[in-house]
């Protein structure tokens, strides 16, 4: 059994102009201990969607889905007071901005605590605090007795980040996700990050849902890949084959569109994707990327569904009525 | 004679406040380099580096502590207003706050025109729609306001009214970063066409060293206020010599190239408030020995380019 089964995930917001479609039918397994890496552009559904598995959508959201379950529990169905007893413990999340995440009139040690406090009721308040200082050992802080008395302001965005990770992991949960969890960092401390998050992953087991827009990220650290366009997914595949067997228009505008690919010359143009995203009020009908692709067609005016390759012992997926076989 | 030359420059922010400490932020620390007519030098280095500093003075939009700066052999403090604004321009990082919400774009394009020269509403105009066409906008959309164009035309608006003066140098503080995937390619090719139409020389500020790659004739690598290493294109990325300079390359993802095995960077950098004795990298280097805790090393010629550090091997 997966650890996580999403289909059919849809998720609609009610505004002034109307009913927007932000996610349309999202289908994924994750199994134990793997990472699924999620790019996309600036909008295309990633936050939301992991929020909806979370449980934390906003109240104008609305999800709809055939099946959300984790480790066969059905999610959708779960009320806020069973919900309260998985997040943070089951699965726990971690998000690009730290600093704000953290409550800025707390200290780290009591904020840690805390969660703790909530789901391993059993601990003593000594053993508690005992955890706190292995915790934030284990995520790399020097000084830990110290850090324990500070204040989110004091710290800077690497180490704000260490102690985000440090409380979801606290419970070791089975499932993290890590919602942007580098963007705001310098390279060098992503670098660190990328590293801690891998070696807590090996430790416990851990399955990771991995979002960002930086591909070379997402490559680095995923078992899989899904790219999302405009709140759908349209391709999906193992990290290798998607970046080197890219089959759909898309991902492949996007991998050719990236300097430091070794056959592009010093300033050579790099092959852009002309246009822009749709809103969400004025999607096109068919293929949400038809009116940006070279290789539209009548055909595409229908929406292409997302369906297994065939001949290929992996899974890759793709939402695309004309394949690009040929090698990127 | 380089288009631009930059000796020494220091820029120096005091706190005030706390107890009337004297406490100095080195934000620019000596930092020197010349660049040559229609070349683009990257500016890379981590955050609070320095980089929109030296940017901010360069453009005179903060006074420098000591040192000097020549445009074309002139000292800078000779330009004054007009004859800098008309020498150097810089684009900004956010496409989404750095212009006017409540002017038309072409009244954004062609406002430096209209500050600094005498010109007709109606020359202005007409300019503006030439630098739209320029830069991939239909000059239709030339009254519209910024909340109606995406963030790939915002930054192109950006970039005609940087160059609505014709400047000689383009500082773009980076760019592309605050953009969409999808997008940056087109901005960055727009860049280098126009480099080669105008004869642009660009500073060009970035942590995307990918990026850098495509376009940087040559790299300037700062730490902590202080340039670590400095020289061509191909000396940085394939035989960078500053452990600085390696780890960055070490820690930057590239999709295309398998990870090379490395051990991340310990650490962080330090805070320039209070910036460690000796080499400024010293407690985060792999290398560093007793002489790196407590002497500062000056910036040589080494291989080719200039470089930082006592432990270069031979
Ligand atoms: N509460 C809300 N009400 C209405 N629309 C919303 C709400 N939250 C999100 N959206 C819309 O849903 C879409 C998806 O948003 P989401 O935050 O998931 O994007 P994302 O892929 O995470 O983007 P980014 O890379 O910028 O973080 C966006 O178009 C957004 O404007
Ligand atoms: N007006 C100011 N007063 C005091 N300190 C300042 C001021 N402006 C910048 N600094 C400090 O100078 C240092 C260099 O800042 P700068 O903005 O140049 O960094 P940067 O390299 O552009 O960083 P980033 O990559 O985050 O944009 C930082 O430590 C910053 O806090
Ligand atoms: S379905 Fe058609 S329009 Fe959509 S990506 Fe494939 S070829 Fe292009
Ligand atoms: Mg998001
Ligand atoms: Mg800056």
């Amino acid at each position: 059994m997966s650890l996580l089964k999403v289909r059919d995930l849809s998720i609609h917001f009610q505004s002034r102009q109307g009913i927007l479609e932000a996610v349309r039918g999202i289908s994924f397994d994750l199994e134990r201990g793997q990472t699924l890496g999620v790019v996309g552009e600036s909008g295309c559904g990633k936050s939301i969607t992991n929020l909806a598995i979370m449980g934390l959508l906003s109240d104008n959201g609305q999800v709809h889905a055939s099946e959300v379950t984790f480790e066969g529990l059905d999610l959708l169905k779960l009320r806020e007071k069973q919900w309260q007893k998985i997040r943070g413990k089951e699965m726990a999340m971690i998000f690009q901005d730290p600093m704000s995440a953290l409550n800025p009139s707390f200290t780290v040690g009591y904020q840690l605590e805390e969660t703790l406090k909530i789901h391993e009721p059993q601990l003593t308040k000594v053993d508690r605090e005992v955890r706190c200082l292995e915790l934030l050992k284990q995520v790399g802080i020097p000084a830990p007795e110290s850090r324990l008395s500070s204040y989110a302001h004091e710290l800077s965005g690497g180490m704000s980040q260490r102690v985000m990770i440090a409380m979801a992991i606290a419970c070791k949960p089975k499932l993290l996700i890590a919602d942007e969890p580098t963007t705001a960092l310098d390279v060098t401390i992503q670098d660190q990050i990328l590293r801690l998050l891998k070696e807590l992953q090996d430790a416990y087991n851990m399955a990771m849902i991995f979002v960002t827009h930086d591909l070379g990220v997402v490559a680095k650290v995923s078992d899989n890949i899904q790219v999302m366009y405009a709140g759908e997914i349209v391709e999906s595949a193992p990290t290798r084959e998607l970046i080197e067997r890219p089959q759909h228009p898309y991902t492949r505008g996007l991998l050719r569109s990236l300097p430091g690919a070794k056959e592009t010359a010093f300033r050579a143009p790099l092959t852009s994707i002309p246009g822009i995203v749709p809103a969400l009020n004025a999607r096109p009908l068919g293929c949400q990327f038809h009116p940006r692709c070279d290789f539209a067609s009548e055909k595409c005016q229908h929406q292409p569904i997302l369906t297994e390759l065939r001949d290929e012992a992996s899974t890759h997926l793709l939402r695309c009525h004309h394949p690009q076989e040929e090698v990127l | 004679m380089s288009l631009l030359k930059v000796q020494e420059l220091k820029k120096h922010y005091a706190l005030k406040g706390l107890l009337n400490s004297k406490a100095m932020v080195k934000a620019l620390d000596g930092v020197s380099f010349e660049v040559k007519k229609k070349q683009t030098l990257a500016i890379v280095g981590e955050s609070g580096c320095g980089k929109s500093t030296l940017a901010k003075t360069l453009m005179g939009l903060e006074e420098e502590t000591s040192g000097q700066v020549f445009f074309e052999g002139v000292d800078s403090k000779a330009l004054k207003g007009k004859s800098l604004y008309q020498t150097i321009q810089m684009i900004f990082q956010d496409p989404y706050n750095s212009l006017n919400p409540r002017k038309t774009a072409w009244k954004i394009i062609a406002e430096p025109l209209l500050i600094n020269q005498k010109v007709s509403q109606k020359e202005a105009y007409e300019r503006a729609c030439q630098l739209m066409e320029k830069v991939g906008l239909r000059p239709e959309m030339a009254n519209r306001y910024p909340h109606m164009f995406s963030g790939g035309q915002r930054q192109r608006l950006g970039i005609a009214r940087a160059l609505i003066l014709n400047p000689k140098i383009l500082i773009c503080d980076e760019p592309i970063s605050a953009l969409d995937v999808s997008i940056q390619a087109q901005v960055l090719n727009l860049l280098v066409e126009l480099q080669d139409q105008l004869d642009l020389t660009y500073l060009f500020i970035s942590h995307d060293l990918n990026v850098v790659k495509h376009i940087a004739d040559t790299v300037l690598v700062m730490y902590l206020g202080k340039v670590v290493e400095y020289g061509r294109r191909e000396q940085i990325f394939e035989n960078p010599q500053h452990p600085y300079t390696r780890a960055l390359l070490e820690a930057s993802p590239n999709i295309f190239e398998p990870e090379k095995e490395h051990n991340p960077l310990a650490g962080e950098p330090p805070s320039p408030l209070n910036p460690p004795q000796g080499c400024a990298f010293h407690e985060r280097c792999p290398q560093a020995t007793e002489r790196c805790k407590s002497e500062s090393p000056d910036l040589q010629e080494r291989s080719s380019r200039m470089v930082s550090c006592f432990n270069l091997g031979s």
